[in-house]
């Protein structure tokens, strides 16, 4: 049975996905998740010429022909562009991958998230979808992470509420949101989560944290934008 | 240059097309993928000129004692050709261009006697090109090696066989060719006697016969199977260094299969360097999923690059 492959925009965002893919066949027994090989991609590109997007797609047409994989997803950031860029971007990196190519691809293009096209490489059929988060400037990783925390952060929290504070009664350069959050992530695994002598490396590195150390994690906890992701990520998943 | 082939019924092709091409190619794939009888093919559809001498010499590269197969009759060797040795195929080469061009076509089929019959359009005839085909294992006799190099120091090109050995080892100070006893090309390092290049390693003779044939075959095919072979890694990235710079000075196409990791990032690494990716490309020869037909997935620099780059796997694994 062919996999799936999931493209997606870095390595941190794979540690959290695989996390979830994990949590989700402990929560349900029956689901069987395909083998999803990860690809990272840097979203920093131009919507009309997506090059880094496009190599991916090309690497992995190349594993289509092999019958590797049978779906394809991309979950991306929306950052700050509108769905509507966003999925013009994707479209371009298929569009750019066939021109480039040998094969003869047949592409539909995305017009929704969250929906499966068919895309047909050398009479080689695959479904492939996008999911995108941070919609409405919510559910970025980090907010969801500090949204379904399972340990006390009272580090993490006071930084939290006083850093802004400190910064601007000291006239320096402010923080954004995004860059709080992180900052609260950062925190709640070295010093909410660990004690004093296990604050190194191999305990703090994201790597880690999400393979070893993700229960301080809910994933199973009600919040929107999680939900979605598991709804998007089971779209890979054989039942 | 030929930039596409289609491939029916020969060897392991039932069917198969193959198109992107350019002057400097390496194929990769697994164990029976192909690789080599896609290389005879090449060396059939652009070479044979109605000469017994060269469908013959596909004998060789296959490394089988003609003297010893000659009581099994022709015959044998012949079914060997067809796909699933079915003799009742007709084996054909298609070269068919962009700008449509006519196409050029060669067939071979078995007649009721057993002998090979030939077609071929006319405008392929016109197009054969010198086509030299070099097995895993090749090597040129003392005298041969003697004649090439004599040719190419009469031509005033002897300078390049020498740059080329320093690629493997800088020590050596003078290559020539002597008629005494034993009649070879001999090699002297720094401080050192003359020694036929029959003592030298691998990698020299190697590299002595690519080159070699690179100049007599100017604007010819060169197709090399296994090119790694007798070459320390370490080599690599020089020895493809010379290889291109020769093959677009002489005006060779260079079709050549590898197994090897390290060769076909020295491959990769040196099509970058020296700004030469547009006129290589990379081709992981493979069996279609669904079709089960020989395909292969054509790669530019760049993506080869990133395959490399993201451990993808790119030998048809």
């Amino acid at each position: 049975m062919a996999g799936s492959r999931i493209i997606v925009e870095s390595n941190n965002d794979q540690y959290f996905f695989d996390a979830l893919i994990r949590f989700l066949e402990k929560d349900n027994c029956e689901i069987q998740s395909t083998e999803i090989d990860w690809e990272v991609q840097s979203a920093e590109e131009s919507i009309e010429k997506p090059t880094g997007l496009k190599r991916a797609i090309l690497s992995t047409f190349n594993d289509i022909t092999k019958g590797k994989y049978d779906k394809i997803g991309i979950i991306w950031d929306l950052d700050t562009l509108t769905k509507e860029e966003r999925i013009r971007q994707f479209n371009n990196a298929f569009r750019l991958a066939d021109a480039e190519s040998s094969y003869s691809v047949q592409f539909t293009e995305m017009t929704e998230t969250n929906q499966f096209v068919s895309v047909v490489i050398n009479e080689v059929s695959v479904d492939v979808a996008c999911h995108l988060v941070n919609l409405d400037g919510k559910g970025e990783i980090e907010d969801i992470l500090k949204a379904i925390k399972t340990q006390d952060s009272p580090i993490a929290d006071c930084v939290d509420k006083l850093l802004p504070e400190c910064l601007n009664a000291n006239h320096e350069k402010e923080l954004r949101e995004k860059d709080l959050v992180k900052l609260w992530i950062n925190h709640y695994i070295r010093f909410d989560t660990l004690v004093k002598n296990n604050r190194n490396q191999a305990n703090t590195k994201w790597e880690n944290v999400m393979k070893k150390r993700s229960d301080i994690f809910d994933f199973g906890k009600e919040v929107k934008e999680l939900s979605e992701i598991k709804e998007f990520l089971n779209m890979f998943m054989n039942s | 240059m030929i930039k596409s082939i289609v491939i029916n019924n020969f060897r392991c092709f039932e069917k198969a097309c193959f198109k992107g091409f350019k002057q400097i190619n390496l194929i990769g794939g697994l164990n029976n993928a192909g690789k080599t009888a896609f290389l005879e093919a090449v060396y059939l559809y652009k070479g044979y000129n109605f000469k017994s001498s060269h469908l013959a010499n596909l004998y060789k590269f296959r490394h089988i004692n003609q003297d010893k197969l000659r009581p099994i009759l022709e015959r044998q060797f012949y079914n060997d050709l067809f796909w699933q040795q079915n003799n009742e195929l007709t084996i054909s080469f298609e070269e068919s261009f962009d700008d449509d061009t006519a196409s050029l076509r060669l067939s071979l089929s078995l007649d009721k006697d057993g002998f090979i019959t030939v077609d071929s359009t006319e405008n392929r005839l016109k197009n054969i090109i010198s086509t030299v085909f070099l097995p895993t294992d090749y090597k040129l006799s003392s005298i041969d090696i003697v004649k090439a190099y004599d040719e190419i120091e009469m031509k005033g090109e002897e300078e390049i066989l020498l740059q080329a050995f320093r690629v493997i080892d800088p020590e050596i100070e003078k290559v020539r060719s002597f008629a005494s006893n034993p009649i070879s090309l001999y090699i002297r390092k720094k401080g050192g006697n003359f020694l036929p290049i029959n003592f030298w390693g691998d990698a020299l003779n190697k590299m002595a016969f690519y080159i070699l044939h690179i100049i007599q075959n100017k604007g010819g095919i060169l197709l090399i199977d296994e090119i790694e072979n007798g070459i320390h890694y370490t080599h690599h990235f020089e020895f493809w260094k010379s290889l291109i710079t020769l093959c677009i000075k002489y005006d060779v196409q260079l079709f050549a299969t590898s197994h090897s990791l390290e060769m076909i990032k020295a491959y990769n690494e040196v099509a970058k360097e020296t700004q030469n990716e547009e006129i290589c490309n990379y081709f992981e020869m493979i069996r279609h999923v669904k079709t089960g037909e020989i395909t292969a997935n054509v790669m530019t620099m760049d993506m080869l690059e990133y395959e490399i780059a993201k451990n993808q796997p790119f030998r048809g694994e």
